[in-house]
């Protein structure tokens, strides 16, 4: 895994880019939650990008403004989503439903719950297939999910069964067919390992980069797992209270990492070649969106924090070209 | 002094349904199948495996929740199936388990303090008021609540996911265990509290002496707490012995492709991964002779006749596997 050339991904060209995109949550009888603020990364066609966080640091509400299926109460406040030409957040409910799983598909967390337990897997993905190609010919759906089923390794003979005949592991297999039934630029994986055991966590990961290298996907891998980061990814936006922390190829992350809580959350992941080194954690816990902090979002959780954190928030610094830190110290190096 | 745990030739089958009226063969899941092993006193043993592979079903067998099928286990030098009720319940005091989801195990409607003093209430081990309070606060604090009157009347709702844990553990500790099993005690929580909890348990080993059995999937975390390490697959144990060997000359095929499939946190260690196909065999069927071998990388054919047995091995462990080199006995 992970063989790709960095160079290579850098000459791919862009498929996606996001530029300061910000979501509000509107709260009853309280100011509107600043979810996400500001937030830009690009993706490369074949690239795989790791959305890093801890849980409640932006990573799903980033997740369903690109998809624009924030719920009721969320609203996208500014930025662009350049997708295929043209600014998703400008397009038409209609137009942005024939985007969503024919050009961007999702993979959701918990396999056991998205699949309908009453419905045969099969015609699980055949209804995918029908709802966004309009393919009507049955023969010609079911040869798709044959096929389909074949690339993430089920037998064509289960397609006629129940997502409970399935082990935990084949879910997650016929989701990821499912997400693929229209042929789809990118992915969007919601932490699409987290319930599987490692064993089947390793098949799963193996199966999504022999796709990505088959079929030319992009990913967005959304995780809190660094460990599948670093054996999966190109790129890795670590975000923190709705705002970017740092921005880099995933090389520069785990080797020469900026911010301090990229350092901390590090620190923090227990590491099989070191294992008699003591775990650190990271004390606190992330600031709540709709009381933040006047400061750096990370300053109250911050070994390194100094006067000025507390008063100011840190821009986005250029640490070198194709790595972003927001953290005061960053600046003055 | 002997052991907290011994743990003698255990099993444990659930009868599966039969297919029909006139079904005279009754077949059995095999859910933990011969496994022997010992807890020290003050020691961390890990048991690591899979789903299925019946590490839950050893947890709850050793709680006392599930009846052993045939084997022994002694808990402070107790044979636990040959006690009644009340002495059982002594036992009970002594061994304490945590459970994975501390979302799930908290009763809602009860506060902090109620939670925590209701194990000495079922136990009847407090005489008033004050010293179930002195108890409770003295719990809550052990287990990193401090100070613990800013939690005492709140609800479980009002916590995080790592301070839920922390009332969990509290809730075992005011009983003052000798014993405690850990199912997964840290794999709902987000990877920067995980290591607060893990390094809790450690304390507790420490100051007060408590053995710990650690029940788990997450061979990344193993290594930072366990004294010894157990690895499970399908009901049996195929290697046992120090932490660090078992991690670091892992002599089970199976221990080590488990090993080499764990994500490492550096890109420049991407490595060569066994990844075993297909997954964990179903317990009522299973395979003839070593029960790893329709998976097993380096299996040969003597491996579907002949069922390993622990051995002692050069590295200084105990494994099962026809194919590792026993230990010259000399």
């Amino acid at each position: 895994m992970g063989t790709h050339n960095p160079y290579s991904l850098q000459k791919a060209p862009v498929l996606m880019s996001v530029t300061d995109l910000s979501t509000d949550f509107l709260l009853e009888s309280a100011p509107p939650a600043h979810a996400l603020v500001d937030v830009s990364f690009t993706l490369r066609e074949g690239e795989v990008l790791g959305l890093v966080g801890e849980s409640g640091c932006g990573k799903t509400t980033l997740m369903l403004s690109l998809m624009r299926l924030l719920p009721a109460n969320g609203r996208i406040t500014s930025g662009t989503v350049n997708f295929m030409g043209q600014d998703l957040l400008g397009l038409s409910e209609n137009a942005m439903a024939g985007i969503r799983w024919k050009h961007i598909a999702m993979i959701f967390q918990g396999a056991m719950n998205a699949l309908n337990p009453v419905q045969r897997v099969g015609d699980q993905i055949a209804e995918a297939i029908v709802q966004h190609n309009y393919i009507q010919d049955k023969g010609v759906v079911d040869g798709r999910v044959i096929e389909l089923l074949d690339l993430v390794g089920i037998g064509a003979d289960r397609r006629s069964q129940y997502p409970h005949q399935y082990s935990g592991g084949m879910r997650q297999r016929a989701m990821i067919a499912m997400a693929l039934a229209c042929n789809p630029q990118i992915i969007i994986a919601d932490e699409p390992t987290t319930a599987l055991d490692v064993m089947v966590q390793a098949q799963i990961l193996e199966l999504l980069d022999n796709l990505r290298q088959k079929l030319g996907l992009s990913i967005l891998f959304v995780t809190h797992d660094l460990g599948v980061v670093a054996e999966m990814c190109d790129t890795v936006l670590v975000m923190y209270g709705g705002v970017t922390a740092e921005y880099a190829s995933v090389d520069t992350i785990y080797n020469d990492p900026q911010h301090p809580y990229t350092r901390e959350l590090l620190r923090a992941f227990p590491d099989l070649s070191r294992p008699t080194e003591k775990l650190a954690s990271i004390p606190g816990h992330p600031p709540r969106l709709n009381a933040l902090p006047p400061g750096c979002r990370f300053a109250p959780r911050c070994p390194a924090v100094f006067d000025r954190c507390h008063t100011e928030q840190p821009a986005l610094h250029l640490v070198k070209p194709g790595h972003w830190a927001s953290c005061h110290l960053v600046e003055q190096m | 002094m002997s052991p907290i745990v011994q743990v003698t030739h255990l099993r444990k089958l659930f009868p599966v349904k039969k297919s029909g009226l006139f079904d005279r063969n009754e077949t059995f899941v095999h859910a933990v199948d011969d496994v022997s092993f010992t807890v020290g006193r003050g020691e961390v043993l890990a048991v690591v495996g899979e789903s299925g592979c019946g590490k839950s079903t050893l947890a709850l067998t050793l709680m006392g929740l599930e009846r052993p099928t045939s084997g022994v286990i002694q808990i402070d030098g107790q044979n636990i199936a040959t006690l009644n009720g009340k002495e059982m319940q002594v036992v009970r005091r002594h061994v304490q388990m945590i459970f994975q989801d501390p979302y799930e195990s908290l009763n809602p409607i009860m506060t902090i303090a109620d939670i925590v003093a209701e194990p000495l209430k079922v136990h009847g081990l407090v005489k008033n008021k004050q010293e179930r309070q002195e108890r409770v606060i003295r719990a809550l604090e052990d287990a990193g609540l401090k100070p613990a009157v800013n939690f005492m009347h709140r609800l479980p709702q009002e916590l995080s996911g790592g301070q839920r844990q922390r009332v969990v553990i509290a809730g075992a500790l005011v009983l003052e265990p000798e014993l405690l099993i850990a199912d997964e005690p840290v794999s709902m929580l987000d990877v920067s509290i995980r290591a607060e909890i893990l390094n809790l348990l450690l304390e507790l080993r420490q100051t007060r002496g408590i053995s710990i059995v650690m029940i788990t999937h997450d061979l990344g975390t193993v290594g930072y707490v366990a004294d010894r390490i157990a690895v499970m697959y399908l009901g049996r144990l195929v290697e046992i012995g120090p932490a660090l060997q078992v991690l670091q000359q892992p002599q089970h095929p199976y221990t080590r492709a488990l090993l080499s499939v764990v994500p490492v946190p550096n890109p420049r260690q991407r490595r060569e991964r066994v990844i075993l196909q297909g997954e964990t065999p179903n317990p009522i069927n299973l395979p003839p002779g070593c029960r790893f071998h329709p998976r097993c990388p380096v299996a040969r054919p003597h491996c579907q006749q002949h069922d390993p047995q622990l051995r002692l091995v050069p590295v200084g462990h105990e494994v099962a596997c026809l194919e590792v080199t026993p230990k010259e006995l000399s």
